[in-house]
């Protein structure tokens, strides 16, 4: 299994996956024109992840915006966490960093916590 | 199997187990399962798939709901699955019951999301619309500052075409004192000239029988007739490349070879020195005044310039102003009174009359003549 990065663009986030850390990030704005397309590698690299890998990981999203179809995919990478947790025995944790000043961004993050049972932890940041 | 997907039937299955299964959830799950069992195998379930199918088709959307179109399949699959029992039936609508509050769960999370980017999106668009009121504002202050600033830059320049004007008028009478020459210098800040001009011939003039018509006529009418005389012979000036130096009294001082240095210097000086002749006589002939006038020239160095801070008068200093004037104290009514000097200069051009030796003051005797004949002049003349 091997890393992952994808570089930032207008429409998209800058990911990087480091296997050997347990380590995901996506920052950015995400509102790519096809939305599974380019989440869809993010996805196979979280299975591939669950499937070999077996120990802690830490996901960081730091996205100030993102469209409804990206929150879709957002939707589907945590339900992959979510499998993972309860099959990992709790070793995945998500940090949702938002901007200090908006605070619609903290409320979308609890609404796409709402119900998981991952540690889901919420950080302020300024620029 | 088929007989259970009876609406009598089917209708009582679900609701028996929808307080010991799925709970309240079960309400939703139940008329979405009872409608696509009551559309089963009918014409209208067929519409219905293909109205999905056409939507899925649509902006990738069918990629993204994989899954859920799976689940819709598989759905499908089971109600038409006839050999399935009735516990089965049950086992396979507890499971899509499951799968049908999870997606519920999405779909509300979507929303909600949805909603917050909207509101975001309305708020993002209020503090445009204050931010563009805001740069209105500012834009309609810049125009009235613009207007201002147009007006403040007409008033400039309104002031600066005065300005203009009267730096014209400093600059006319500067010149009308200074040689132009002189005059730049001084505006470029030079705060003291003195010139020193090897070669220069200095004209000394004054007018004979002013006494005695001062004494007749009132101080009025004789100040008035030195200015007509004086501006004819300042008319001349325009004519000959001479400097008129000044005047003191009834006399008046010109040089040439200042402040541009001439060869012929001696020439125009005396070409200048009949012309003022001739101006006299039309002037006596035009007012019948009994006046005339002493004229003496000398050649020699000069140191010419300004200087002091108050009051500039361009003037000359040395020897050669102390002669000419001597020569013009010294001479007589209508003639020009030349040194040795002016004579060597102008004695291949001019006619002159040996006057002999004179004593001048501080210089002891000196040679001198008078330059008598106009007619003998051979400049020629525009």
């Amino acid at each position: 299994m091997t890393d992952i990065t994808f570089t930032k663009t207008t429409t998209t986030p800058t990911v990087t996956g480091r296997v050997a850390d347990g380590f995901l990030e996506i920052t950015g704005e995400s509102y790519p024109e096809n939305s599974v397309e380019f989440y869809q590698p993010i996805f196979q690299w979280l299975r591939d992840f669950m499937d070999s890998q077996k120990r802690h990981l830490t996901v960081y999203f730091k996205m100030p915006y993102f469209n409804t179809s990206s929150s879709k995919c957002i939707l589907d990478i945590l339900d992959i966490l979510q499998s993972y947790h309860y099959t990992s025995g709790g070793a995945v944790e998500v940090t949702w960093w938002y901007d200090e000043s908006d605070e619609d961004m903290l409320e979308s993050g609890k609404e796409l916590s709402d119900g998981l049972d991952l540690k889901f932890l919420f950080m302020p940041y300024s620029d | 199997m088929r007989q259970i997907f009876s609406s009598t039937t089917f209708l009582a299955a679900p609701c028996v187990h929808r307080a010991t299964v799925w709970g309240k959830r079960i309400t939703l799950t139940e008329r979405a399962f009872y409608k696509t069992c009551m559309s089963n195998g009918t014409p209208s379930d067929t519409r219905e798939s293909a109205s999905a199918q056409a939507l899925m088709a649509h902006d990738n959307i069918a990629e993204m709901f994989k899954s859920e179109l799976e689940t819709v399949e598989y759905t499908r699959s089971v109600l038409h699955n006839h050999t399935l029992s009735f516990e089965e039936l049950l086992n396979e609508y507890r499971l899509l019951g499951q799968q049908y509050e999870n997606l519920l769960k999405q779909a509300a999370k979507l929303t909600r999301i949805g909603d917050v980017a909207q509101r975001k999106l309305i708020n993002t668009k209020s503090e445009l619309a204050a931010q563009s009121q805001a740069i209105e504002r500012a834009n309609s202050e810049l125009q009235e500052k613009n207007e201002r600033l147009k007006e403040s830059i007409e008033e400039i320049n309104q002031l600066n075409l005065v300005l203009g004007n009267e730096q014209a008028k400093a600059d006319n009478l500067l010149l009308n004192i200074l040689p132009p020459g002189i005059a730049a210098r001084l505006k470029e800040g030079e705060d003291k000239i003195a010139d020193y001009f090897e070669e220069t011939t200095v004209v000394f003039t004054d007018i004979v029988g002013f006494t005695n018509l001062a004494s007749l006529v009132s101080t009025t009418t004789i100040v008035k007739l030195l200015n007509t005389l004086f501006s004819r012979f300042d008319g001349l000036l325009d004519h000959y490349p001479v400097e008129k130096i000044k005047t003191i009294g009834d006399s008046y001082m010109l040089a040439s070879g200042i402040p541009t240095p001439q060869k012929d210097h001696a020439l125009q000086a005396a070409a200048f020195a009949f012309a003022m002749l001739n101006e006299l006589r039309r002037f006596v002939a035009e007012t019948g005044y009994p006046i005339s006038m002493r004229i003496g020239m000398h050649s020699g160095p000069v140191v010419a310039g300004i200087i002091g801070t108050r009051k500039f008068v361009y003037d000359l200093w040395g020897d050669t102003v102390n002669i000419a004037s001597r020569m013009e104290s010294h001479g007589q009514p209508g003639k020009i009174h030349c040194s040795e000097t002016v004579y060597r200069e102008l004695s291949d051009v001019y006619k002159f009359e040996r006057r002999g030796a004179i004593d001048i003051k501080g210089k002891g005797k000196m040679d001198t003549y008078f330059l008598i004949d106009e007619a003998a002049n051979k400049l020629t003349r525009g």
